[in-house]
This record gives structure tokens, sequence and C-alpha cells, in this order.
């Protein structure tokens, strides 16, 4: 089974966002990572892989300095990468982005293709669902679980107070949600092997995109969260207190 | 008077026949000795040369006068006695041998009464007297679980079997000569009274079966001897003079950028070194080890000395199956040689046989091709995967090791295995992992937040950058950075800092995790990465001396961050502290006088923390800083080099606890029934492991840095 598996190189989840006078994030001397729903997503590639045979296929729109979440997905197992280097890859909108890898992904016969549902930096959540749409594959999104068998894919994704089963048949694009695979800690075995295989890159700067259709207009960052309060006293009085101060203060009840 | 003496050899005839009974003896004992060292031969070089007037020293002190045995007092006694007897009496029957071999008239006079029939009439008794003691220990399992199998029993009882059969020969000879200096043995002269009355046919008859059987048995047990357990005799000593001499903790040096590295750590038999290889055969399964294990006194899977008698089965299985194979190579290799193409084949086989490590017995001496043992990994038959991670490299077991054996080095070298090459490791370590790859600290917060602790202090606090002529530079590792409880820690460090007007700086948001806890969970290329980077920053900025609060980064930076060429001066607080009070540039109370805000701080127990006490030997100074509180100390009973872990080191703050039972609990136990007012540590990891067990305990007794400690007792800090 050949899968390509889209992997997108974010800040570190646990670093501390600042923004520039131009309100854009500032990435100089932030720890980058390999984005946590393209890792469950090369997990379960890498998996299927080993239980199936194939290939797994990064494939990564970004620069030079993504090359580092690259090599970390080829430590985990996956056996080639392609970097589709454009310099201006962070500005662009969801709809340009998948353009760009649709295009790339058409080139391969996949069986599979598969990336994160969302990122966990822009949260746009829509990537994986418009190569599916570009290439005319079926999509199943948040997926948790996934079995092949032959052709037949047996998925089971994240619904609203629950999941469901859903049977698809290849070719097709699952999008990880946390859970589909616990991804593995390379070794330092892996990560040598890892700097031998070849990462490809593809000069996507000169790639015909359409008009962006989405504008971000302004980024604020979240206000520091305050610290609690503690009320003392009696329980009744307390409960009064307390729910008095919901109703007027945070105005939610 | 006529001179003291006794005819040697009475009564025994055809004596020729002891000298190719000797040879044979001998040369049983060597050929099982040569076995033993081939065994260790296979293991990969490890330099222990050098200091050899040092290493003899210790010879002196731990084989011949047996110092660290004695720690155990009563088992101590007992072995010293048996030791020394033993020693009387080889001393008596070489001395009867020099005379019957080499015509040396010594067994007369003075010598004659007071050494060979006085002192070691004494001694052989004696000598008994404690076989039988430790026979009845056994048999009564007073022995602390140590186990025994028969062998055990068998040698004990060979050996009084020896002693006593040495009685009945003397009391047979002195009745049968009416010995005239028969009072001067008195144990054999009270023997010789068994046979009044008996004749004297019968009494010479009976002198020589039983002399030629107290023969048989000491030849028997001299041809076994590096066949048993007694070979101790002969490899203590051995492995006391190959010991480590430099600080426990020292872990071989990987150069992680070194691409011509195969292997990291130790996965089989021959990635172990010589020296491991030979503290397996030196064990000699006296259990004290096991006894002062915190992993093992709280049930989990690991026994150090386990460990030894699993590496030294691994051993002997892999010697047994290279033999076979040498065997089984020569034959197929002379089949191949009339082929035309020898060895070739062999070796491309083995290479062939992948997985396993292929090693050559060189020591097959050209009569055999060399043998190709595929080997079993270490884990899962040495030592099971969760022993090997239930260890807390607390050091404890070095420590009581009569032998001064190496247990935890062996284990992280396994652990480096596991991890650097199997990336097979307790899953909950991987988020620590991460953490410390991405964010230098093994939380994984953010990288940037490091300094955060800076922003709440009402005092400022430079960076290197800012106060680059900074004599120290301060060093509060992650806990103390990230961990809220231990930024009090901190904040009382600054505090105490400021009024001892030192000049210091901290590296702020560029100080990375030391990497102890990587190191120690087999991650040696993140301990690489993180120590690099390090001690990059710190040549940049010039630093010469470093002040750390943890007793990891202490280690790290004084042991492991030399091999990486990192030298700095490095000063744990409590040392620190100490000398500032000592200079009077801070305030000491006198005892007693406990001057805090805190009304609970009359008496104080302090917990020694493995890596500043049994690895680097700071016992005095944070009791110094304790008593300069005005404080009372009060010891656990498990103090100083015989302190019990927090259950903490060896990167378990970042692994799951196995089983009910929990070090802390057990350790915090022994520092509440002290009754201190305070427990105090030196130790962010045992600060927050003992807090931990005095609240599950129930109890409300504080848990305190002595810098907190210190820092309350200032006149500043009441005054404010």
């Amino acid at each position: 089974m050949d899968i390509a598996v889209c992997v997108k190189q974010i800040i570190d989840t646990e670093a501390e966002i600042e923004l520039d006078e131009n309100q854009q994030v500032i990435t100089d001397g932030q720890t980058l990572i390999m984005d946590p729903y393209s890792e469950f997503a090369v997990e379960k590639a890498v998996q299927l892989k080993e239980e199936l045979g194939g290939r797994v296929v990064l494939v990564c729109l970004g620069d030079e300095e993504c090359a580092s979440a690259i090599r970390h997905g080829l430590a985990m197992g996956a056996d080639e990468a392609i970097l589709l280097a454009r310099d201006d890859w962070r500005q662009l909108d969801p709809g340009q982005k998948v353009a760009c890898l649709s295009q790339a992904l058409s080139c391969g016969s996949f069986d599979l293709i598969m990336g994160g549902w969302k990122s966990g930096d822009t949260a746009n959540a829509q990537v994986m669902a418009g190569i599916a749409a570009a290439l005319q594959m079926p999509l199943v999104n948040m997926a948790t679980s996934l079995e092949v068998e032959g052709s037949t894919l047996t998925v089971t994704c994240e619904v609203d107070d629950g999941t469901k089963v859903l049977q698809v048949s290849t070719p097709a694009v699952i999008a990880a949600q946390q859970g589909l695979a616990e991804p593995r800690y390379p070794s330092v075995r892996d990560v040598m092997q890892a700097r031998r295989k070849k990462i490809e890159t593809r000069d996507a700067s000169a790639h015909e995109l359409p008009a962006a259709k989405i504008r971000t207009i302004r980024m604020e960052m979240k206000p520091p969260r305050q610290g609690g309060r503690v009320l003392e006293g009696e329980l009744a009085e307390v409960c009064a207190q307390a729910a008095s101060l919901l109703r007027r203060e945070a105005k939610v009840i | 008077m006529e001179t003291a003496s006794r005819e040697v050899l009475w009564n025994v005839s055809s004596q020729w026949v002891l000298y190719p009974c000797l040879a044979i003896a001998v040369g049983l004992c060597a050929f099982f000795l040569y076995r033993r060292w081939r065994m260790c031969g296979v293991g990969a070089p490890q330099d222990r040369s050098g200091d050899r007037a040092k290493r003899l020293l210790g010879v002196v002190k731990d084989s011949l006068l047996q110092i660290t045995v004695l720690k155990d007092r009563v088992i101590g006694i007992n072995h010293v006695l048996m030791y020394a007897c033993m020693l009387v009496m080889l001393v008596a029957t070489a001395s009867v041998a020099l005379q019957a071999d080499f015509g040396l008239p010594i067994v007369q006079g003075a010598y004659y009464l007071y050494f060979l029939s006085l002192a070691t009439d004494i001694a052989g008794g004696m000598f008994c007297v404690v076989m039988v003691a430790l026979i009845v220990r056994r048999v009564l399992r007073r022995n602390s679980g140590v186990t025994s199998t028969w062998s055990d029993y068998l040698i004990l009882v060979l050996l009084l079997v020896m002693g006593v059969t040495g009685f009945i020969l003397e009391g047979l000879r002195i009745y049968e000569t009416a010995d005239p200096w028969a009072a001067w043995s008195p144990i054999g002269n009270l023997f010789s009274y068994l046979f009044v009355g008996m004749s004297s046919q019968t009494a010479l008859l009976a002198h020589k079966v039983l002399w030629y059987f107290h023969m048989i048995l000491a030849f028997g047990l001299m041809a076994t001897w590096a066949y048993t357990k007694l070979v101790h005799v002969f490899l203590i000593p051995v492995a006391v003079y190959y010991r480590n001499l430099d600080n426990p903790g020292t872990l071989p040096a990987i150069d992680c950028e070194d691409e011509t590295l195969e292997t990291f750590g130790a996965g089989h038999l021959t990635d172990l070194t010589w020296k491991d290889l030979l503290d397996s055969q030196a064990c000699i399964r006296c259990g004290r080890c096991e006894r002062s294990c915190p992993a093992f006194a709280t049930g989990k899977a690991l026994s150090p000395m386990a460990l030894m008698q699993g590496i030294y089965g691994e051993m002997c299985a892999y010697d047994a199956d290279s033999r076979a194979g040498a065997k089984a190579g020569a034959a197929a290799g002379g089949d191949v040689a009339a082929a035309g193409a020898a060895g070739g084949d062999v070796a491309a086989a083995g290479a062939a046989a992948g997985g396993g490590v292929a090693a050559t017995d060189a020591a097959a001496g050209g009569d055999a091709s060399p043998a190709i043992v595929e080997q079993k990994p270490l884990v899962g038959t040495a030592i099971s995967a969760d022993a090997l991670w239930s260890c807390t490299t607390c050091g404890a077991c070095m420590q009581v090791c009569p032998a001064l054996l190496e247990h935890t080095p062996k284990i992280v070298k396994m652990r480096t295995f596991q991890t650097s090459m199997e990336s097979d490791f307790p899953q909950v370590a991987q988020t620590a992992f991460r953490g410390m790859e991405n964010n230098g600290n093994p939380w994984g917060l953010g990288w940037k937040t490091r300094d955060k602790w800076t922003r709440n202090l009402d005092v400022p606090v430079p960076t290197l950058g800012e106060n680059p002529d900074a004599e120290y530079l301060y060093w509060p590792g992650c806990s103390g950075a990230f961990d809220s409880r231990n930024r009090k820690v901190t904040a009382a460090m600054v505090n105490l800092l400021n009024q001892a007007q030192v000049s210091w700086a901290i590296l702020g948001n560029e100080e990375k995790c030391c990497g102890d806890a990587a190191r120690r969970l087999g991650n040696e290329f993140v301990y690489y990465t993180l120590a690099m980077e390090n001690i990059e920053t710190l040549k940049a900025y010039g630093v010469k001396k470093i002040i750390t609060q943890c007793p990891h980064c202490y280690q790290t930076l004084t042991v492991d961050y030399p091999q990486l060429g990192g030298e700095f001066e490095v000063i744990h607080h409590s040392q620190f502290l100490s000398d500032l009070v000592a200079q009077g540039r801070l305030q000491a109370a006198a005892t007693g006088t406990c001057g805090s805000a805190d009304a609970a701080c009359g008496s104080v127990t302090f917990h020694d923390s493995c890596y500043l006490g049994r690895y680097n030997h700071i016992y005095e100074q944070p009791r110094d800083v304790v008593a300069a509180t005005g404080a009372t100390l009060v010891e656990m009973d498990r103090c100083r080099e015989k302190s019990f872990c927090c259950g903490a080191g060896g990167g378990q703050m970042w692994l799951e606890e196995m089983g009910d039972a929990r070090i802390n609990a057990v350790r915090a136990h022994e520092a509440l029934v002290t009754g201190a007012d305070v427990i105090a540590a030196g130790c962010p990891f045992c600060l927050t492991m003992l807090s931990d067990g005095v609240a599950a305990a129930g109890s409300e007794v504080p848990v305190k840095d002595i810098a907190e400690l210190l820092w309350e007792a200032q006149p500043s800090y009441q005054a404010r």
C-alpha cells in the first residue's frame, strides 16, 4: 500500500507565541516541530506499511526550515519525502495550499492520502478536505482508527457525542484525529538512517495559484489567564456569593 | 628441658603420593581460573590501569582487612573470623610443609608452642564454631532472605568436616604419642580423651585412614576452589583492584557525532566490558545490595544481585555456545578448506545471521575457525525490562557491596541500548524526552517561559547578558525555574545571594536542562544535544563558577560535562551557603535558638540525596546550613551514605512507579518517625517526593529546602 502523508511544520505547541508589529507570529527563535496531527497520520501510515508493505511518502509544503520536521517523519519510518518549497507558504490561504499539495499528490499513484484533520497552529481544518475534493476522492475526517482489508478501509471517526464507523474504498483521504496512533519515538539508529534518506525539494514558487479566498484581517493574543478567586465562609453564604458573582460579573447565568 | 616439637608427618607413609595430588589440584584450580578469565575476555575493553598504589591500597583495605565486609556487623564479624582462622591454619600447614619438603627446622620451640600449637588450635576451634553458626544461619533462614543452594551448604559442611577431622587427627596423635606438649593444643588434647582405651594398632590405623581422608578433602577443595563460589577469594581482590576510582556515576562517554558508531550502550553480552563480566563472577550473592535497594524494598522487580547473577548466567551460556560453535566451526572449517574457501563463508554466514552480534573467539588459537554465536538481548535474559526501568540509580547497592562491584552503570548502559537503539522504554518517558528536545526541560514548557520565575520577584535577577562580569553563574535548573514549589527555593536562593552580596547572574532562557534524566533513561542523543548546547553557552559567556541547587545538575555538570569538554567549577548550594555562613556573610543562629518566624523549626531532619551524598560525599555542608538556622538536627536511622532514595533519581521522576508500595512513602515515614518539626532536603526531586510522601501519610510536617530554612532564619527575612 502506497501512502502519501501531508505533513506540516508548526511552532512547538508549548511555546509562548508573540506577534510582530504586522500581527504576524514570530517564528524566529521558536522551536519548530512536526504538527502533532500530522504525526498521528505519519505513525498510522508507517504502521500500515510495516503490516502490509508498500511505501510512505511525506509531502510537505514549506521552506528549507521544515527539513527538521520532515527528517523526524523519515526517522519514524517514512521512506521518501517531497518538500514543496515556497518561501511564502505561511501566507497562503487554505485553498492555495490545497492547490500546491494536490498537484504534487496527483503525480503519484497513492492508495491512501493522509494528514492531520487540522493543524495545531492555524487550525483551519480545510486542507485535507480540499485535497479530497481536488483529487475527487472520498474523505474520512477525524479518524481515530483505521483498518485495511484489501482495498476496503474501515475507519472510525469522531462525531459530536460519539463515533461512527465508515467503510470506504481506496484511494481515499484519511484525516487523522488524536488517537489514530500513538507516535513512536525514533531510536538513534532510525535518526541516523533518516539522515541518509533523500528529501526531494521541488521549487513550488513558480506554481500558479488561485487567488486567495480568505484574508486575515487581524490577529490578537488571548488575554493572559486571570487567577481564580477563592470564596471563604459558610457553605450557604459562599454558594449565594458564587451565584451572584456568576450572574453579575461573569454573566453566565 | 627438651625443645618443644612434634614429629612432622608422624605415622604417615607413602607421602610421595601427595605431590602428584597437589599438582593435579593446582592444575585443576588453574584451569578453572583460566576458564573464568576466558569468559571475561569476550567483554569490551575498558581502561582500568593506572593509579596502582591507590588500587593496591584498596585491595589491602577491602580484601585483606575486609573493611566493607565488616560494615554488616554480625555476618561481617563471622566472615572475618572465618577468614582470619583460615589464614592462621594456612600458615601452620605451610610451616609444616616447609619443614617436611624443604628441611627448614621450624616446627619447634616457641613458634611451635605459641603459634603452631596454641594459636592454630584456637583458630581451628573458632573456625568450626563459625562454620556451625553459618550452617545454622542458613538452615534457620536467619540470613536476611539470601537464598541458599545445595552447594552453599556443601561447601560449609566440607569445611566443617575438614576442621573436625583435623582435631580428631590431632587427638589421635596426642593420645598415641603421649605428647608432652599436649596442653598447648587444648582442643586437640580434649579430643585425645575420646580415644582413651583404644588399642595402639587401631589408633594408628584410624589416624592413617583419617589423615588421607583429610588430605583428599583438602585437595578436592583446592581443585574445585576456582569452580565453586570459593573463587571469590581470588576474584574479589581482583575486582577491588580494578574498581572504579572515578565518581560512581561515571558513564562511558559517547560521541553522538561519530557516524561510525554502530551501537550505543549495552544490548548484548559482548557490549559489556570485561570488568562488567568480572563483576558478575565476583558477586558472591551476599545480598547486601538487595537489602539496601529501594526498588527491591518496595516490591519492584529489580534486585542488583539478581542482575549480577543474570549477567553471569548469560556469560556462561555464551561461553558454552561459543565453545560448541568453535568445535562445529573447526569441523566445518576443515571441509570448507578442502573446498578451497576457508573462513570466508563462515564469516558470511555469521554476518547473515543479523540481529545478534557476531563475536569471534580469538582464544580458539587456530585449531578452530572463529565461532560465531548469536547473542540474545540482555534485557529479557539477564534482567527483565521491569527491573531495568525500576532502578533509581541511587547507588546504595554499590555503597554496601563488599566487592565494590558496579551495579548502576550496567543498568544505565543497558537502558542506553534500549532507548537509543531499540526505542524500547516506558511510554511515559516520551513526554519528558520530547520536552527536553523541543523546549530544553522535561515538562516541555515553552523554553521562553524559563525565566518566568524572575518576573514575580521584588528584586531584579540579572542575566549574564546584563551582568557579564558576574563571578558566579547561578543555575536554578529546570525544577528551580519551572516547578512552582521549587521556585520558592530559587527565590530564597536569590535573597541569600543578594544578602551575602555575591556577584551573580543567571543564564535565563539560555539555560537548558542539564540532561541528567535523559542520560539516565538511556537517551544519549538528547543528553548530548542538551549538554553540548549548554557547554557552548557557558563557554561563550566565559563562565567559570556555577552554583546549582539540584544534585542532579551538580553531578551532570561535574562528572558528565567534562567528558564533552565542559570543565567548570561547580558548587552545590549547600556548599556555597555553608561557606557564606562560615565567612560571616550570612547570619548563623546558635543551635537550639531557632529564630524562624515559622514556629515549627525546633528540630530538623535532613534527608541525604543520593547524588549529593553517596555520589559526591557532600554530607556535612547541608547539615552545617541546617545548624546555622539554629535548629537542632535529628538524624534518620538511614542517613549519610546509608540514606534511602526518595524514589525520583535515574529519571524515575518522569516514569510511573510500578506496584503499590511507594519509595517516597517509605522514606517519608522514616523522616516522620524522627519526630522532627521540619524535614529538610537539598534536592528539588527529593523535595517533591518527600512532600508527596508526607502528604500521603496525612502529616502536615513541612518539607523544605535548606536554602529556604536559612533564608527564613535571616534577620532580614524576619524583619519583613
